[in-house]
């Protein structure tokens, strides 16, 4: 999953960059698009200018997002093309690709001191 | 922290070895004995249980029973904790962005004078249960509504999860105590043998 994220990610950067001068023409039927699809479409910039050139491309980014949703191997941080290294402008531009590169050892570690909290703040510490 | 006894000190090296073998093995062993314990053997399902979500997820359900969270004044003071939590986390743009979080999103988590009572009244009549849109709430740090509606769904086909539906028309989720056991006997497994190895080197 974690080299299917970043090799869709590489190749919508690399088309998202040729789209604009390139439309192909595709005589076979295409993906159909959902409006939970298209809601998401709207607000990933490099989607939206890959819709009308490549929606086999699109269709294919849309899975990938919904499979690795749920995927633990995606929110690592330490992998090529993880959030660090894309910057606020692209996150802003791109919200659900960025979605599935989250971090979440810190989410997890906070959580876990908030039930420790709870648990000492309405009694003694249990040993 | 990055000494050169790190590496010179060939005993503690393979004390640090054997810790990480044995934590990437109880890492492998959680999902196979949550699989091995699902009673729907779908692959679709078998999917999600192994994802490391499902790890959290798993992990928040033994938290809460481990550290006792039992009585309605445990749980409003662990809302009133990750309510003050999530403002904070509103007010830190880096934290946000590290987390990959935006600010609607933590505001929706937030238990309101609507919310709250129901969440309150919840686990005072039926101990553990909460509606699913109040466990996405507290979870919603680590995981999208979506995730964690999946894995409920996915959680109660596992029959790791009892899902009803209320009056008001929401989903009531409660554990039926199966995931709590494979993460604390993994985790029990895990320390005794860190456990042997560091009393007798």
């Amino acid at each position: 999953v974690k080299f299917a994220l970043t090799g869709v990610i590489l190749l919508l950067n690399g088309l998202a960059a040729q789209a604009g001068a390139q439309t192909r023409e595709i005589n076979e039927p295409g993906p159909q698009f959902s409006s939970t699809d298209l809601v998401v479409i709207s607000r990933n910039k490099t989607l939206k200018s890959l819709l009308k050139a490549d929606p086999q491309v699109v269709r294919h980014a849309l899975d990938t997002i919904a499979r690795v949703q749920t995927s633990y191997e995606t929110r690592t941080t330490d992998q090529p093309g993880s959030s660090r290294k894309r910057s606020p402008k692209q996150q802003e531009a791109d919200p659900d690709l960025a979605e599935l590169e989250r971090s979440a050892p810190e989410a997890a570690h906070d959580l876990f001191q908030l039930i420790k909290q709870a648990a000492t703040k309405t009694r003694p510490i249990r040993r | 922290l990055f000494t050169h006894d790190l590496w010179n000190d060939t005993l503690a090296l393979e004390s640090d070895l054997h810790v990480l073998e044995h934590l990437r093995r109880a890492r492998q062993e959680f999902g196979h004995r949550l699989c091995e314990a699902s009673k729907s053997q779908s692959e679709e399902v078998l999917e999600l249980l192994r994802t490391e979500s499902m790890y959290d997820f798993s992990e928040f359900f033994y938290l809460l029973k481990a550290r006792g969270i039992g009585s309605e004044n445990e749980i409003g003071a662990f809302a009133e904790l990750h309510n003050s939590h999530i403002v904070e986390l509103t007010k830190n743009e880096r934290k946000m962005r590290r987390l990959g979080l935006k600010r609607d999103r933590l505001l929706q988590a937030i238990f309101t004078a609507d919310t709250l009572p129901r969440l309150l009244q919840n686990w005072r009549e039926r101990p553990g249960a909460m509606d699913q849109s109040n466990l996405g709430r507290f979870l919603s740090t680590l995981m999208s509504t979506e995730t964690t509606r999946k894995l409920v769904v996915a959680g109660g086909e596992a029959g790791f999860l009892v899902r009803e539906k209320t009056p008001y028309g929401t989903s009531l989720v409660s554990s039926t105590g199966i995931m709590e056991d494979v993460f604390g006997s993994t985790l029990r497994a895990f320390r005794e043998q860190i456990q042997t190895r560091v009393l007798q080197p």
